[in-house]
């Protein structure tokens, strides 16, 4: 099946947070921030991801063309095509579904913690009031998807901010819109190279940076980064075993012939 | 005697260390209760903190168990063989402490055995998992050897016929955590600062936990040189420095190349607080000692004393810096520990010096100290157990 992906389109966003809404009733949360225990809305100024919110639409104030304006950014796992989390997970607790959503299964979780602080977009949030917490992140609706469906926050958008579909043909079609309208939009899609590639993509009129976007990511894979060292590990092991063995006969039969030398020499005599 | 064949002093600091450590349980039962959220400072932002810092740096110098059997066992240097037994007492311990902090640290310690199951083979995570379990278990055979000396003399006979395997496995295994230890945050290169952030890092974690371990090494060796007025052998000690402080040069030109190479060398001159701790963190760890033991003064006590303070306090440095440091411009906001976080890990360090003091006072683990040939050990505090190992 062809990996899918959304295309986030900035300039349409209203911030209306019908999505964040859809994303809550599919997934069964509610609208209380685990922390302070205050009902909020997940779009907004001070919207923040957390364990019990998914996604959120932030409000960003940006520059654009000497004047201020107001943005809308829509904010949830990127789905990266080689996620830095399931790469970094000792328990494999994180794995990619056919569509290529990225899936987190809370059974195999040891709460290390490792995937927050790995993730280049700081997605995966803590049940921190938790006595046995998981770690909470977007699912992309995998069910849904699985079905050929969109996932909850895209089949409700009213201005096809959000357009659900195959990742391939988003992108070529997102080339599309940024090239027919270079005066209007930032020519970049955020997505296609960042981290080796995210199947969820954004075209925007005003900078990335400037919308809160991490903008000094490799462009290539990070677990292939990590995956430099760690390919090394049989060698370290089979090398540094063959060295101390080495080492170690060498240096013990030094010493023997240390000890023994008086005798080792009349043996020569008698010979 | 026999009575005495069992022996654990008791006295007021030992009394303080055993009821901080049971409170630290009795904290530890409602930290299990309440979660991590109200019990600590970690959250969304900073999911690491105190624990896994001081977790980093534990290991970092439980090292010394394996550079000093690696010297000793390995490199059969017979001078250095009286440390290489309690390198290997305080290095088990040591990972102890690691494992007891993760169990307060870990959000599912219910789930710690996930990974034997369900690998995640990429992560470098994995790889550190597998190694301390390894190398505990290698560590644990290691010291049956030395328990049953005592006690079990025949069963000790036989063991003799592995033990060669055993020194050696147990020198190769603690390669694969100490430099996966550094590519921890090789996954992490947009997110820590471009002074640390190295593909060099595993290679120099792995080489500075090697070369503090003769500085760990030789504090210990100090301490309980004074504990039980045993003399002091300031001449193997000096080697031990020496040994240290080539390879410490080695990182400081392995250092400087890589931060020649990735064009980061004009930021360490920038004297920001984060370039300041990076000199800090280098002066401490390599140029200080390396200067030292050129100097008349290293020959001394005080100065193998100072050598050695420096390196550990270089160590902690250079992992602090990783963990909190480099990172603190990305994670932004503020983190510092909560009281709890301070206590219990107060708390499980002191249950390991217990530990530490109960096995030194009552196994062979002094072994071939200068000192034990005339007797000076014989006096009322050294402890009886302790006496019985060296006659």
């Amino acid at each position: 099946m062809a990996i899918k992906g959304v295309l986030v389109d900035i300039t349409k966003c209203v911030g209306c947070g019908s999505c964040t809404v859809a994303c809550k009733m599919w997934n069964n949360q509610n609208y209380v921030n685990p922390e302070t225990k205050e009902t909020e809305n997940a779009h907004g100024f001070e919207a923040e991801l957390d364990s019990n919110t998914w996604t959120t639409v932030q409000y960003v104030k940006a520059q654009k063309d000497g004047k201020e304006v107001l943005r809308y950014v829509k904010r949830q796992c990127m789905h990266c095509q080689d996620p830095s989390c399931s790469s970094v997970c000792f328990a494999h607790a994180f794995h990619q579904t056919e569509e290529g959503a990225v899936q987190y299964d809370p059974e195999l979780c040891v709460g290390c913690r490792y995937c927050m602080i790995a993730c280049p977009f700081d997605i995966p949030k803590y049940e921190w009031e938790k006595a046995f917490p998981s770690v909470m992140k977007c699912q992309f609706c995998s069910s849904k998807l699985a079905q050929g469906e969109a996932p909850a926050c895209a089949s409700v958008c009213p201005t096809n901010a959000l357009v659900f579909g195959d990742r391939d043909a988003l992108l070529a079609k997102a080339h599309e819109i940024i090239a027919a309208e270079p005066d209007k939009y930032v020519q970049h899609v955020y997505g296609e190279n960042e981290v080796g590639g995210t199947n969820w993509l954004y075209i925007s009129d005003v900078p990335f940076g400037d919308l809160g976007f991490p903008t000094n990511l490799p462009q290539t894979s990070v677990p292939s980064n990590v995956h430099k060292f760690t390919r090394f590990t049989p060698a370290i092991f089979i090398g540094g075993a063959a060295l101390w063995s080495g080492v170690y006969l060498y240096s013990s039969r030094r010493h023997k012939v240390a000890e023994h030398e008086g005798k080792h020499e009349e043996e020569k005599h008698e010979e | 005697m026999a009575s005495k064949r069992w022996n654990f002093r008791i006295t007021k600091t030992r009394i303080v260390m055993l009821v901080i450590f049971l409170l630290t349980l009795l904290f530890m039962v409602w930290r299990y209760c309440v979660g991590l959220g109200a019990s600590t400072n970690l959250n969304d932002a900073y999911p690491w903190g105190l624990w896994i810092g001081a977790d980093m740096n534990v290991i970092a110098l439980a090292g010394a168990g394996f550079s000093m059997a690696i010297i000793t066992h390995v490199f059969h240097i017979h001078k250095y063989e009286p440390m290489a037994r309690r390198c290997l007492l305080i290095s088990f311990i040591g990972y102890v402490l690691v494992l007891l902090i993760l169990i307060v640290e870990i959000g599912r310690w219910d789930n710690f055995w996930r990974p034997f199951v369900s690998p995640g083979i990429h992560s470098p995570m994995f790889e550190v998992y597998m190694c301390i379990v390894a190398y505990m278990i290698l560590q644990a055979i290691e010291l049956v050897d030395v328990g049953t000396e005592k006690v079990a003399p025949n069963f000790n006979k036989k063991m003799q016929k592995i033990m060669p395997v055993i020194f050696v496995i147990a020198c190769v295994v603690p390669l694969g955590h100490q430099a996966s230890l550094g590519s921890l945050y090789l996954a992490m290169p947009a997110k820590l600062d471009g002074i640390w952030a190295s593909t060099a890092m595993p290679w120099l974690f792995l080489l500075s936990s090697f070369f503090v371990g003769p500085a760990v090494a030789i504090l210990e060796y100090l301490w309980s040189s004074k504990r039980y007025h045993m003399k002091t052998d300031i001449d193997m000690l000096r080697g031990l420095t020496r040994i240290s402080a080539c390879l410490m040069a080695v990182y400081l030109v392995i250092k400087i190349a890589d931060l020649v190479v990735r064009g980061q060398l004009g930021r360490i001159f920038e004297f920001s607080a984060v370039s300041n701790l990076f000199l800090l963190e280098i002066c401490l760890l390599t140029i200080v000692p390396i200067i030292i033991t050129l100097l008349p003064f290293g020959k001394t006590k005080g100065g193998v004393m100072v050598f050695s303070i420096s390196a550990v306090c270089g160590l902690i440095l250079t992992r602090v810096n990783v963990v909190f440091t480099g990172m603190h411009a990305h994670l932004g906001g503020g983190y510092f520990p909560t009281w709890f976080e301070i206590f219990s890990t107060v708390g499980l360090f002191c249950i390991c010096i217990l530990a530490y003091l109960y096995i030194t006072e009552n196994f062979p683990i002094f072994y071939g100290l200068p000192g034990d040939a005339d007797g000076e050990t014989e006096l009322e505090s050294a402890p009886s157990g302790f006496n019985q190992a060296i006659m």
